[in-house]
């Protein structure tokens, strides 16, 4: 567990000073007399919300599974972000969002195929990045690399199951809040990653800021406990394309 | 920007290595990996297949993660013993696998486990545990296990015509395949003082379906007159109907069809089931309504006739044997259950060879392999409550044990409350 975490904490140091160390060359490179960056630098603060859509995985052992296929599902994802500008290419960006994080199991053994399960997970999202900016004085570049907490807060089911008797297979829809159990794991982080663009409106004021932002979550901490002498971990991956709105001051 | 993404990548890689793998788990039963040649290897790989297809987790106490911890080291000390020559006797086994699984609330589970390395002076080479047989010695109205008392219960049986006006007596032995065994029937018509009459069954094991389906069966003549006498007798002759699940040892789920369904207009939910869905303990399906529908052949709205239908039940009938007085109590109002609280083994099973479908169930092969676990496919949920290791508690409680072992208060008592209803 010690080596996990500093491995993380190393992979973190790195990719921000690695990139940071580039931002500022870049920077630097510019010049005083030329441009700035950031088109209103006085603004350090910014406030907005964001709202878009988010598609996960899961990526687990196939040990014990003897037919069930997982694939991906849909969600959502809204909530607000604040961000402060330390310098025009640095800033940190916190987010605080509940985010769908879903998957489906399907079952593909002979005549259960009509078995399935979505499994809808909603979990409120604390992103914490390091947000790298680059490009025009309207038009801007992102690039996001940090980590985040988060706490699984519900979980529902539904699909079809199937009863059997001596003869005769019989299936049923359901569709139920599953309680949560010991074996769950609500509190996970990871790390976080992606891009995104920003505008900054003309038309309204010059603070206001659009943006669009594809982001990867991926939870170093599995949803599933493990037992003492048998160790089942289960991660989900989740890529989110969110807009956003901001007000800077 | 080419070389933000590559620095990225190279984060996701480091970042990847984060991520915990995963200790081979077997889904119950899987024998890919079955290479145990060691007592301490066979305990692990059991441990194993309990641990991800044991379906009865959620209520049962059993701490897992210690069992393992204290009995690994002794099935390590087992393995040193044979590696320095000495003899593992079965008992040395037994006492062991006793204190693994003799805990569990599973009261269909039998353990039957082969000495990997047979002892010279032991005579047998598998030892058998039946947690729920364990328990149920313990229980204060206790008297003797199933076998026996289905003894008794004949010899009993055999008398009944001495003691009760009996119009008609049909017996039947028939073997079924599908369950192993050899069931026996007996079907009496009681004439009550006041010329009403009483079509009551006994059957050793729950097996009316694999008879009624098919009319060249040995018990197909004595089921079919019980069914039509329960179904077919006009209501100012039929006083009521008892079925006896004594010692009834368990067997066909769609026995219910005939139970319950026959008294049905439409399809009842009687309970729900829940299998295994992957190796996590309290990985399971979702719940799922376990329906029964109104049968076509046998019909009769007792409720709306007010007919009683009486069943009796003990401590040694299990499985269907107490699901069916479950079941009937649960859908059918006119219904009374008397004797003693059931076994417990309230779990539906399937054969060993589902258990690719279920995740859970019987597993292994004691011809064959070194190990064979019997234990429940399905958790059963009436009344919103498992029942596994408690049975169900009759309406009227009549313990043999008051009685000397006498059979016949119980019988008494149903025909009493009977009489009772007009």
């Amino acid at each position: 567990m010690k080596t996990r975490c500093l491995k993380l904490i190393a992979a973190v140091l790195f990719c921000w000073i690695t990139m940071g160390i580039q931002a500022q060359t870049t920077s630097e490179s510019i010049g005083k007399d030329q441009i700035p960056l950031q088109p209103d630098f006085s603004a350090k603060w910014s406030l907005g919300i964001k709202l878009g859509a988010s598609w996960t995985s899961i990526s687990q052992s196939n040990w014990g599974r003897i037919d069930e296929t997982y694939t991906s599902l849909y969600g959502g994802d809204i909530g607000v972000s604040a961000r402060y500008a330390f310098t025009d290419w640095f800033a940190l960006r916190a987010d605080l969002s509940t985010m769908t994080r879903s998957y489906r199991m399907d079952r593909n053994l002979n005549y259960l195929d009509p078995v399935y399960t979505n499994h809808i997970n909603r979990f409120v999202m604390l992103p914490i990045m390091a947000d790298f900016s680059f490009g025009g004085k309207q038009l801007q570049g992102h690039a996001y690399c940090g980590g985040y907490g988060s706490y699984w807060w519900w979980e529902s089911r539904d699909g079809r199951t199937y009863w059997m008797t001596d003869y005769y297979v019989y299936f049923e829809n359901f569709d139920e809040d599953r309680k949560f159990n010991s074996e769950d794991q609500r509190f996970i982080g990871g790390v976080v990653g992606g891009f995104g663009v920003s505008y900054t409106l003309r038309s309204l004021s010059k603070k206001d800021i659009v943006s669009l932002d594809v982001l990867y979550y991926y939870d170093l901490v599995s949803h599933h406990k493990s037992y003492s002498h048998l160790s089942d971990p289960r991660y989900l991956n989740t890529l989110t394309v969110t807009i956003g709105w901001a007000f800077c001051f | 920007m080419k070389r933000n993404i590559i620095i990225l990548a190279a984060v996701a890689l480091i970042f990847s290595g984060c991520r915990k793998q995963a200790d081979y788990h077997p889904y119950i039963g899987e024998t890919s990996d079955l290479a145990y040649n060691s007592y301490s290897t066979q305990f692990e790989y059991l441990w194993k297949c309990i641990s991800t297809g044991y379906v009865f987790w959620d209520v049962d106490k059993t701490d897992w993660d210690n069992v393992y911890d204290e009995y690994m080291p002794k099935f390590l000390d087992l393995d040193n013993k044979h590696e320095a020559g000495q003899d593992v006797t079965l008992n040395d086994l037994d006492a062991l696998y006793r204190g693994v699984f003799g805990g569990m609330i599973d009261h269909h589970m039998k353990v039957y486990v082969k000495n990997l390395f047979p002892s010279s002076s032991d005579t047998i080479t598998k030892l058998t545990v039946r947690p729920g047989q364990m328990e149920v010695e313990k229980r204060d109205y206790y008297i003797e296990p199933r076998e026996e008392e289905q003894s008794h219960l004949l010899e009993f049986l055999s008398g009944m015509e001495a003691v009760y006006d009996i119009e008609v007596h049909e017996s039947a032995t028939a073997p079924v395949e599908e369950l192993n065994n050899t069931v026996t029937y007996h079907y009496f018509l009681i004439r009550l003082a006041d010329g009403r009459k009483i079509p009551y069954l006994w059957q050793s094991m729950a097996a009316l379906t694999p008879m009624l389906r098919d009319s060249s069966s040995p018990a197909y003549d004595l089921l079919d007159h019980w069914m039509k006498a329960i179904t077919e007798m006009p209501r100012e002759q039929l006083a009521g109907i008892i079925l006896d699940n004594r010692a009834n040892s368990g067997g066909y789920q769609d026995d219910l069809d005939y139970l319950v369904g026959t008294f049905l207009d439409e399809k009842t939910e009687i309970f729900k089931t829940r299998y295994k869905e992957g190796p996590g303990r309290y990985e399971h399906s979702a719940w799922s309504p376990y329906y029964i529908y109104p049968q076509s052949k046998y019909h009769r709205d007792i409720t709306a006739e007010n007919i009683p239908y009486v069943v009796i039940c003990d401590i040694n009938s299990v499985s269907m044997g107490e699901i069916e007085p479950t079941a009937i109590k649960a859908v059918l109002p006119t219904s009374h259950i008397i004797g003693e609280r059931t076994f417990g083994g309230t779990g539906p099973l399937q054969p060993a060879t589902s258990i690719n479908l279920n995740y859970g169930g019987p597993f292994g092969d004691i011809s064959t392999m070194s190990h064979y676990i019997y234990t429940s496919t399905f958790e059963s949920n009436i009344g919103g409550a498992v029942h596994e290791g408690i049975g169900l508690t009759p309406d009227q409680v009549v313990l043999r044990k008051d009685h000397n072992g006498d059979f016949k208060p119980q019988l008494d008592a149903a025909i009493e409350y009977i009489q009772g209803i007009h």
